[in-house]
């Protein structure tokens, strides 16, 4: 059951405290706040009563907390015991206020801070509020950043990052102790940003692609302001104490969204703790150069694959970098203005996941591939650090003489560019075809000239990246399910106009993510594997009750023949880079560390935690991926009121 | 049931406790009397104490060829063999521990939920094992009545590979368990012992706390328990607030 937990306040030193099944009215009286509260037991009711007591709890771990209080005390305590989205995931009530009290300290080891509003008739005299604020220590979580030496702009974008992560990191101390890795980690960039643009700045008669690069730097502080502020309002807002101060999202002005916050960072932090221990980045960095190369141009005609498989330079073979990974980190936060979005900071989350995040549509699955985004941005990075034209042009070079490599390094940078070439040529050909037209011809350039080479990652190098990182979320995240992957990623492109504007794109990048797992040979016979897997799974989300217009174009694609033949082309050149990506960037034992976790069982041939809606167990949770794998399958296609109870115990049994 | 019809059977166990439970007798309450009369199993094995019960359902669903429908017929159903085995000592303090054993999942399934429903809150607590501590434990544990015959992974980054056993003399020293445990790639899901504190009994148990065992005779059911004391005196056991049964993989459950 879902109720608002409204509070107003004529009078300043009483506050009214009522519950009421929609916001508005509450909100539009004077002081007026309000927050939706569940019940916690599946089954339960919501009541207040009119004298007792009411607590607001700040967990040290929701899932526990709320599966002592609704397994382990009587059916009295288990019916009190209500879930929100905020900080204080957990509000207790009692008639007998002195009885919640006693609660409250027994359950003191679970508890990081509360906040207990003694009740007389709907109304808490605010002198009578109790709080159990933590102590910490006076240490602040980093130094602040010298601001001196730098220009105006950048020296006021710096000064602004000192305040927010002071006020940030005051509060994360006290509630939210898991961010201090973010805190340290941002300190670092951001000095490393302003050592850099110092640095710059102070010379002179600087070329063109220093003065971008500049501004360029002081852009990278200005997004990460801009990120820090609203993940600040949203982490920490319903910190003690919650009777003043107001979020400015009117439905969940009472208590935030800080629990919601938490269990993204769960989740984000599972996934970087997970890559930043294999640290592929690194192994590239540091060794490809002294592993033998291999041959970007065996798999002629885009046909066999085969020498690459098992291949030296694969990364789950390569030996680890020297030094220990110390790993990059972003800000995950919720926007309703950028939905799942990646950014150099910022890994954003559409704020509709806040009350629908157990729906196909807006599932947390698709914050996966965001994550992938900055893993591929990162090994594509390193990969192609040809920072100056010497290097570019004797790759180039190498290239222009169907040379394999030295290293692994020079073949991978050689198998990039074919792979560059090979899609620009099947992209001209395509340009160059006409229905009903049997044959047409693209012209293939003999030599490149380095140029080239930068106008080819300019035009393809985008798609290159979209290949690797679907590659990669099919493989990692998905497990190769074919239908919980295109339900997912579908689910979740059917929402974004964008997609059904660029629909044969979108088709593309799926069938070319389906070849993976081809049992068949020919390049004839994948292409008919993908598509007919595709249609397969496609067709069902026509059937939804909230039709999406992508769903019936890719349909329509996949039915037209000219269409076909032009994936046909596209498909074949573009399979190229898939199977690189699973030969050499894909990594079994991450995939096992990814998805680990005792608590789950095998039924039905595949992995599950056989948890019911609203079950608590107190176990934790190891892998909150392979948690929202395990309960796609079972979630609602579209928002409605009666998702929320699913999404909110979701998000808090990762807690 | 007589004796003389009791034949090899397999029987799935769980172990549970709660704070309301200190007696067989206890335990039969909460069922609502759907675990009737009960008769003393002698196992010479102190520490335990283990009584046959019947479990009446609603039909019968012992194979007729093996126990007759007539002879198994009670006045409010049809009785079922049940083991309770009760440990004076269990992992809750003064908290007696409760093995209890069907040749059926559902039935056994079914008396779970009746006892957890009428026990009510505190919810009732189940016994997990900790399954990396238990198999680091018997590679290297004594060899004498008891030998692990059999060890199941759960792949973790094979795509469409879930349950790998490997079975043998001495599956817990080979080659191929050994590079998996290196690789990481998969984790340790069940183990089959072989006791032999009387006669031999093959007992498989799960992460879960799922046990599962063949009965060749009654004074065979020294085996698990003593199995059980093992893994209690080697501390692998825990806690769950979860029956084991809404864990158990496909190849535990009995299809019966």
């Amino acid at each position: 059951m879902k109720r608002f937990l409204c509070t107003s306040r004529s009078n300043p030193k009483v506050i009214t405290v009522e519950l009421a099944e929609r916001p508005e009215v509450a909100l539009g009286k004077l002081g007026g706040r309000a927050s939706p509260i569940f019940s916690a037991a599946p089954d339960g009711s919501i009541e207040l009563p009119a004298s007792g007591g009411l607590a607001f709890v700040v967990p040290v771990s929701p899932q526990s907390l709320l599966a002592k209080l609704l397994n382990d005390y009587d059916e009295l305590v288990a019916q009190s015991t209500y879930m929100t989205h905020g900080l204080a995931a957990v509000v207790l009530v009692d008639s007998d206020c002195e009885r919640l009290r006693g609660l409250l300290h027994a359950l003191d080891p679970e508890v990081r801070a509360f906040e207990l509003w003694p009740m007389g008739d709907g109304a808490v005299q605010v002198s009578d509020i109790e709080m159990k604020i933590p102590e910490v220590s006076a240490d602040p979580w980093c130094e602040l950043i010298s601001d001196t030496n730098l220009d105006f702009g950048m020296a006021s974008q710096v000064r602004q990052f000192n305040s927010n992560i002071a006020h940030f990191s005051a509060y994360a101390r006290r509630y939210i102790p898991e961010y201090h890795p973010l805190v340290e980690w941002l300190c670092e960039s951001v000095q490393l940003v302003s050592n850099d643009h110092a640095r710059l700045a102070e010379r002179e008669g600087l070329e063109d692609d220093e003065i971008r690069r500049l501004i360029g730097l002081e852009t990278l502080v200005v997004e990460l302001n801009a990120i820090l502020t609203m993940f600040t309002s949203q982490a920490i807002y319903g910190a003690l104490p919650i009777h003043e101060g107001s979020y400015p999202v009117g439905e969940y002005s009472l208590l935030g969204v800080g629990g919601m916050a938490r269990a993204v960072w769960r989740l984000y932090a599972h996934m970087h703790q997970v890559f930043t221990s294999f640290d592929h980045v690194g192994r590239i960095q540091y060794r490809y150069g002294g592993i033998a190369g291999f041959d970007p141009y065996a798999p002629a005609k885009r046909i066999n694959y085969s020498s690459w498989v098992d291949s030296q330079a694969s990364v789950g073979r390569v030996e680890s970098a020297p030094a220990a990974p110390s790993g990059r980190f972003h800000i995950p936060h919720f926007s309703s203005r950028w939905g799942f979005h990646e950014s150099y900071y910022g890994l954003s989350i559409s704020w509709q996941c806040i009350h629908a995040c157990a729906t196909k549509e807006w599932n947390l699955l698709t914050f996966t591939h965001e994550f992938l985004h900055s893993h591929v941005r990162d090994l594509l990075g390193v990969v192609l650090d040809v920072s100056d034209n010497g290097g570019l042009n004797k790759i180039v070079d190498s290239y222009n003489k169907h040379e394999r490599g030295q290293n692994a390094l020079e073949s991978m940078q050689l198998a990039l560019i074919e792979s560059l070439v090979g899609i620009r040529g099947a992209a001209r050909l395509c340009a160059n075809l006409r229905p009903g037209q049997q044959q047409a011809n693209a012209e293939v350039p003999q030599n490149l000239k380095p140029d080239d080479v930068i106008e080819l990652m300019r035009a393809h190098g985008g798609f290159i990246h979209e290949l690797m990182v679907h590659v990669l979320d099919f493989l990692y995240v998905y497990n190769a399910r074919d239908e919980r992957y295109i339900n997912s990623v579908w689910s979740s492109w059917a929402l974004v106009p964008i997609v059904n504007d660029r629909i044969f794109h979108y088709v593309l990048r799926t069938l070319c993510t389906l070849s993976l797992t081809s049992t068949v040979e020919s390049p004839d016979e994948v292409f008919t594997d993908v598509t007919n897997r595709l249609r397969r799974y496609l067709v069902p989300l026509q059937g939804r009750e909230r039709t999406r217009p992508a769903i019936d174009s890719a349909l329509a694609v996949l039915a037209d023949a000219n269409s076909l033949r032009r994936l046909d082309v596209e498909f074949r050149t573009a399979r190229y880079i898939v199977r690189l990506s699973e030969c050499f960037f894909y990594d079994g034992q991450v995939n096992a560390l990814l998805v680990r976790d005792a608590g789950t069982t095998v039924r039905d041939d595949q992995r599950t935690y056989a948890l019911s809606v609203g079950e608590f167990r107190g176990e934790v949770i190891e892998s909150p991926v392979g948690l929202l794998l395990d309960r796609f399958t079972g979630y609602r296609d579209h928002a409605s009121e009666d998702v929320e109870y699913e999404s909110i115990w979701q998000m808090l049994i990762l807690i | 049931m007589d004796a003389e019809a009791f034949e090899r059977r397999r029987y799935s166990a769980v172990m549970l406790w709660h704070p309301k439970l200190m007696t067989i007798r206890h335990l039969a309450d909460a069922t609502t009397h759907r675990l009737g009369d009960s008769v003393a199993v002698s196992l010479g094995h102190s520490g335990w104490t283990t009584r046959r019960a019947e479990w009446i359902a609603n039909r019968s669903h012992y194979p007729q060829h093996i126990v007759d429908p007539k002879k198994s017929a009670r006045s409010s159903g049809f009785a079922h063999d049940f083991y309770v085995s009760v440990r004076s000592e269990g992992l809750a303090e003064k908290q007696p521990l409760f093995l209890v054993a069907s040749p059926y999942v559902r039935l056994l399934d079914v008396l779970i939920r009746t006892v957890t429903e009428s026990l009510g809150r505190p919810v009732t607590s189940f016994v997990s094992v900790n399954m990396d501590e238990a198999v680091r434990y018997f590679e290297h544990a004594s060899r004498e009545k008891l030998r692990t015959k059999r060890v199941t992974l759960q792949m973790l980054s094979e795509v469409g590979l879930e349950l790998v056993a490997l079975s043998g003399n001495n599956p817990l020293h080979s080659d191929l368990l050994e590079t998996l445990r290196v690789g990481g790639v998969a984790a340790p899901y069940s183990l089959g012992v072989d006791v032999e504190y009387r006669q031999r009994t093959r007992v498989n148990f799960d992460r879960h706390g799922n046990f599962w065992w063949y009965l060749s005779a009654e004074s065979t059911m020294v085996n698990p328990l003593n199995l059980v004391d093992r893994l209690f005196s080697a501390g692998l056991l825990g806690s769950s607030r979860t029956s084991p049964l809404r864990r158990a993989s496909e190849e535990e459950l009995d299809t019966v």
